[in-house]
């Protein structure tokens, strides 16, 4: 088998530098510089191999950096008819390099210990939260897995929605909709771990795995048919390294309501511009669901580039002015402050992005609960 | 520490030449406007440097990497400023660092139905000085020329910091006769006696100045409703050969014309069945294209509708960029011009070149290019078929194996008289017409843009291959 060095050597010889990834790079168009570019990231990778003696340990630290000015959004790898995976180099770099940034040290502890990138009591996930729901729901504490329940269907929330305000407003609908549906449902609490992604993004991938071995056995036991969740991070860690049992269906929250429901009593009739996220649609190829599911609820979708908010790849920990940048681009080219209009998403880390940004914007499971009519007027 | 890593990254390109010295390096400059790149050029004089002068990097030739030679770089990837686009009267005045993607989206934005016409494979990347500067084309070349048939105007600023204006002759079609504009009059008058003209910018890679700001032709796209789509698929090479020459002789206006002469990949060759070509032409010509392929035989031509098209399109763009199933690609050498009688003799000529690949230890892989197509040498419009090729790497590489191939390639190519872009063999063409106009011009210019390209020798050329 080869070596995880062997892989980047033979990414770094697939690439032909053609530079088809500079200008569709997002943090390429926020800085201008081709060092940020990934073409240019390789470039330096594939010259220090050929001439070691023009590279120092300082200039590995400033090119680390570079590496971690990245939003992972994986346009890059989409565009590159020569089949390098960059992400998959730019991780295995990471990996050695976390160091040069506190605040990603303090998310791998808070992992470590708490399980939640916030380092929060891990217990605490299901909590503020649900208690908003009390007067709807009076038994939604029964909903919090315990050992030996179990259920069809297992909502897999993320540290992000857990813990976030908020994201309350969309959980509470989810909740509300799949009560409405009358669906066998868990949510997993303090049991809920990590999905690992925030580590994958340091190449951190054996602390990851230890998560996921516990993630993984709490479904088993729950006996879940399906594994739901908002979050594209999360979808990605679950489908692709959690080793589920292929049985189990995995299933971003647009796919899951999407297949359920096949009307709605009211149509919105509104145009909304809808922002892809690229972990959703690149990564996990989710791309018609929450088109089809808008459409059905009368929305009319206003398509816009594929691009990157800004909002992945740890960007706005590592260098949130880059990621503003990104996002005040992607604020410009699509006009969103100079129309009448808001974005529609469904990623809780995009959607906090362009909401700080001044752009108002709703997950499209805020839209779904009022199409259903299950919002209190 | 971020401006040394600057220096060494700026240092990426397509071509086969990216082993740069990043201490050769000594100054970046990416300018956004006029005045900075006037500083730019002040530092170079100031410090006595040389100036390479870089685009897109998507070029094979090279050429702007300046070598491993002490120089100021100077990126025009931030000068994208569309100064204006007349409709009416069909011309847009752009900076040099814009591409052709970028231009056609804003153009497209007033006018769905307009375009800039020159599309080579790398148009998401290429900037038109870039292009100008080795006189790229693309898919529709035959129809619309290449870069420099769509350019009326060039403003290029030298290491003094004048402005040179090249304009074409109003009403005049040719590129050699010129009306030249400078603030330094004596500069003026002797780059108009030397008849400087927008063909000699053409293909120039950057050593006769830094160019600012290009006015190109835009015109209305072909109605949809009113194109064919054929594809046509060839026995044997020399069949193949003989559909361009016959193409080529009845002059029929393909708007599109691409070919894929041998692929070693399975994805490609079984998706495609080489060798074959991909055209698009106007419905009007159905008829004169029957007649013209029914007369050649082992061929079989297949109408197809616009989106089996467009997958071919897609392969074919996509295939410049691919590696083997097993091992990696290098471009030895860009575009073979193979044209005249040498058409019909096309399976002598390709089994020629692959036995000088493989004699250097290279495996052929995928040839491809635009056919029928035409390209310019000296004051000449040649035509025929810009061949593209990809080869697989031996696993023992050096610069030194590379350019012993890439040497024995071009005393092939003299052999057989297949005429290479001039932009794409300019380490070797020592001698050439195109070499002595451009030492010529830099006397009178100067001899501070890209000089490594007048003088390099193959040796220091060997010790860039990466």
């Amino acid at each position: 088998m080869n070596s995880k060095t062997d892989i980047v050597d033979e990414l770094l010889k697939k690439c032909v530098q053609c530079g088809s990834c500079v200008l569709l790079c997002p943090i390429y168009r926020a800085t201008g510089q081709e060092t940020f570019s990934p073409r240019g990231k390789l470039y330096y990778l594939k010259l220090k191999e050929a001439m070691p003696e023009k590279f120092d340990d300082e200039l590995a630290k400033e090119f680390a950096k570079t590496i971690f000015t990245c939003a992972f959004c994986g346009r890059c790898v989409e565009s590159c008819s020569s089949e390098v995976d960059l992400t998959e180099i730019f991780r295995d770099i990471r990996r050695d390099s976390v160091e040069l940034f506190p605040a990603l040290e303090q998310i791998e502890e808070n992992i470590s210990e708490e399980m939640n990138v916030y380092g929060l009591d891990n217990e605490m996930r299901a909590e503020s939260w649900t208690m908003e729901l009390y007067d709807d729901f009076p038994d939604i504490d029964d909903r919090i897995y315990n050992e030996g329940m179990t259920a069809d269907t297992i909502l897999f929330v993320g540290c992000l929605m857990s813990f976030r305000s908020r994201h309350t407003n969309v959980l509470k609908s989810t909740i509300k909709i799949l009560e409405h549906l009358n669906e066998d449902y868990l949510i997993l609490g303090g049991e809920e771990y990590c999905c690992g992604h925030p580590l994958d993004l340091l190449g951190k991938v054996e602390e990851a795995d230890k998560l996921r071995a516990h993630n993984t056995e709490i479904f088993h036991n729950s006996k879940a048919k399906t594994i739901i969740t908002d979050c594209p991070g999360c979808l990605e860690a679950l489908r692709e390294h959690h080793k589920i049992d292929p049985s189990v269906r995995i299933l971003h929250f647009s796919e899951y309501f999407d297949e359920k429901i096949t009307d709605v009593p009211k149509k919105l009739n509104i145009k909304l511009k809808y922002h892809d996220p690229c972990e959703l649609f690149r990564n996990n190829k989710v791309n018609e669901a929450p088109r089809s599911l808008m459409r059905k609820m009368g929305i009319e979708v206003i398509e816009m580039e594929p691009s990157c908010c800004g909002g992945g790849g740890m960007l706005r920990v590592t260098d949130g002015k880059i990621a503003q940048v990104v996002m005040d681009q992607r604020i410009e080219k699509e006009k969103l402050k100079e129309e009448d209009t808001c974005v529609v998403t469904c990623c809780p880390s995009c959607l906090e992005q362009f909401e700080q940004s001044g752009v108002t914007t709703w997950d499209i499971i805020e839209y779904l609960v009022k199409a259903l009519e299950l919002e209190e007027e | 520490m971020m401006d040394k890593l600057n220096r060494i990254i700026i240092g990426s390109n397509a071509s086969i030449f990216q082993k740069i010295d990043p201490d050769s390096n000594v100054e970046v400059f990416v300018p956004t406007n006029e005045d900075e790149i006037k500083t730019a050029i002040t530092y170079a004089r100031e410090n006595k440097l040389p100036i390479t002068t870089k685009g897109g990097g998507s070029g094979l030739s090279g050429a702007c990497t300046g070598a491993s030679r002490k120089k100021v770089v100077i990126s025009t990837m931030r000068l994208k400023k569309v100064h204006e686009i007349n409709f009416e009267k069909g011309f847009a005045i752009v900076e040099s660092g814009i591409t052709p993607d970028e231009l056609n989206e804003i153009i497209q934005k007033s006018k769905p139905n307009w375009k800039f016409f020159v599309a080579p494979s790398s148009r998401d990347i290429a900037t038109l000085g870039g292009i100008l500067s080795t006189d790229g084309g693309g898919n529709d070349a035959w129809l619309a020329g290449t870069m420099v048939d769509n350019v009326l105007a060039v403003e290029m600023i030298d290491y003094n910091n004048n402005t040179i204006t090249i304009e074409r002759e109003k009403g005049e079609k040719s590129n050699l006769k010129a009306k030249i504009t400078c603030d330094n009059k004596n500069l003026e008058k002797k780059l108009q006696e030397m008849n400087f003209s927008l063909l000699d910018i053409s293909g120039s890679h950057g050593v006769l100045g830094f160019i600012l700001k290009i006015k190109v032709e835009i015109k209305t796209l072909p109605t949809e409703n009113e194109l064919s789509y054929t594809l046509v698929h060839a026995e044997n090479l020399n069949a193949f050969g003989k559909v361009i020459y016959d193409l080529i002789e009845n002059n029929i206006p393909l708007s599109y014309g691409e070919s894929i002469v041998e692929a070693r990949h399975p994805d490609i060759s079984g998706k495609t069945n080489p060798p074959m070509f991909i055209f698009e032409y106007p419905t009007k010509y159905d008829e004169k294209m029957k007649s013209i392929l029914d007369k050649i035989d082992d061929i079989k031509s297949t109408k197809v509708d616009k989106e089996k098209f467009a997958i071919m399109k897609d392969i074919r763009v996509k295939m410049a960029k691919r590696n083997p199933p097993e091992g990696y690609q290098i471009a030895l050498f860009e575009g073979y011009g193979i044209y005249g009688e040498n058409l019909l003799r096309f399976e002598e000529i390709i089994n020629t070149i692959n036995k000088t690949i493989r004699n250097h230890t290279f495996e052929p892989f995928i040839k491809f290019g635009h056919a029928p197509s035409l390209w310019h040498v000296g004051n000449e419009k040649i035509k025929g078929i810009i061949m593209h090729s990809r080869e697989k790497r031996p696993e023992k590489l050096t610069g030194e194996i590379v350019f012993n191939a890439i040497l024995a390639l071009v005393e092939t190519c003299e052999k057989l008289d297949i005429t290479p872009k001039p932009e794409h063999k300019w380490p070797y063409t020592r001698g050439s017409e195109k070499h002595k106009r451009l030492v010529s011009l830099t006397e009178v210019l100067g001899k501070e843009f890209n000089t490594f390209l007048l003088d390099c020798s193959s040796e220091e050329l060997a010790q860039l291959v990466l």
